[in-house]
């Protein structure tokens, strides 16, 4: 009685089984690389730090020297208004605006904007467990 | 074993190679903080102090060595001798030695320049502070602040430190410098 039903379950089994393998491998996969993207390395390292913590209210904007740049910029923004920005010139100066330097904000309300003259422009980094 | 628990095994396994592959994809990051910015303790030293171009506590410069070697340059105030910030709140706070500094290498180039932005806040005015540190080869330091305005010239303290703090929020464009050289040589900076 249960031969052709057993046959059955395993014709649907063997899909859904590859289904699953599959969206689970790209799920996992995707989830990684967009956590990431708080900080990572495009010629130099820059990005989103978060320090210790991701929600001491201890978090930075950097954008390391390198790559012939000659002008780079870091900016903090919480819930989308400035914080404040750093611009630093020369070939070995790093780019770091620290948000402590300008008071007590939400960790993962804010976002950096980085720029780096020659080697990319200015995009945004947002923080590593965004709530905003 | 039933047969969801080796679905769930499954699954679990699959997602575990996905995370896997997703940090082949991005990499590790060599630096996940500014641990190569972090100050060597007892190698700070506060000055030179400017006074805010309106009213509250001066502005001040607190320098330091990192632990990688390189030389570092902080803006803040300073209050009854304590190096701090002023927050949001228009309160002033203490800042412990921190990896917060501009950090550079001044074997490689005479100067490292920075201006940070302080935006407006409800307690607290906008200010534009230019600042850096120098190396003993630089001799003066000229910012020009635009047409009108006369050029400044910061005084390079014991530290190497200078600063020029101005009111309102001024773009890098607009404050041009130019350092001045022991042997005659000078070097304009841009923003560009």
């Amino acid at each position: 009685m249960n031969g052709p039903s057993g046959a059955s379950a395993r014709r649907l089994t063997t899909p859904l089984l590859l289904l699953v393998l599959v969206c689970s491998f790209s799920f996992a996969a995707i989830a990684r690389v967009a956590f990431a993207d708080h900080f990572h390395i495009s010629c130099v390292p820059h990005g989103f730090v978060h320090g210790n913590s991701t929600t001491d209210e201890s978090f930075y904007a950097r954008v390391d020297a390198g790559c012939g740049s000659t002008v780079r910029t870091c900016k903090l923004y919480t819930s989308g208004a400035l914080i404040g920005a750093q611009t630093v010139t020369g070939s070995t100066a790093t780019c770091l605006v620290w948000s402590i330097d300008f008071g007590h904000f939400t960790e993962c309300a804010s976002t950096a904007h980085v720029a780096s003259s020659g080697v990319f422009a200015e995009h945004v980094h947002k923080a590593h467990n965004w709530c905003g | 074993m039933t047969r969801g628990v080796r679905l769930a095994a499954t699954t679990l396994a699959a997602a575990a190679l996905g995370l896997a592959a997703g940090s082949v994809i991005v990499g590790t990051p060599t630096v996940s903080g500014p641990q190569n910015l972090l100050p060597v303790p007892g190698s700070e030293r506060i000055g030179p102090t400017a006074p805010d171009p309106i009213a509250g506590p001066a502005w001040a410069l607190r320098v330091y060595a990192s632990t990688s070697g390189a030389s570092c340059v902080q803006v803040g105030r300073i209050s009854r001798g304590r190096f701090g910030q002023i927050d949001e709140a228009g309160a002033f706070r203490a800042l412990a030695l921190d990896p917060g500094g501009a950090c550079g290498d001044l074997d490689a180039e005479p100067v490292i320049v920075a201006i940070n932005a302080f935006p407006a806040r409800v307690a607290r005015d906008a200010r534009t502070v230019l600042y850096g540190r120098a190396s003993a080869d630089v001799t003066g330091v000229l910012v020009h602040c635009g047409a009108g305005s006369p050029p400044a010239r910061p005084v390079i303290g014991a530290t190497g430190g200078f600063l020029l703090p101005l009111a309102g929020t001024l773009a890098p464009s607009d404050l041009p410098l130019t350092i001045t050289l022991a042997d005659g040589r000078s070097h304009t900076y841009d923003w560009s």
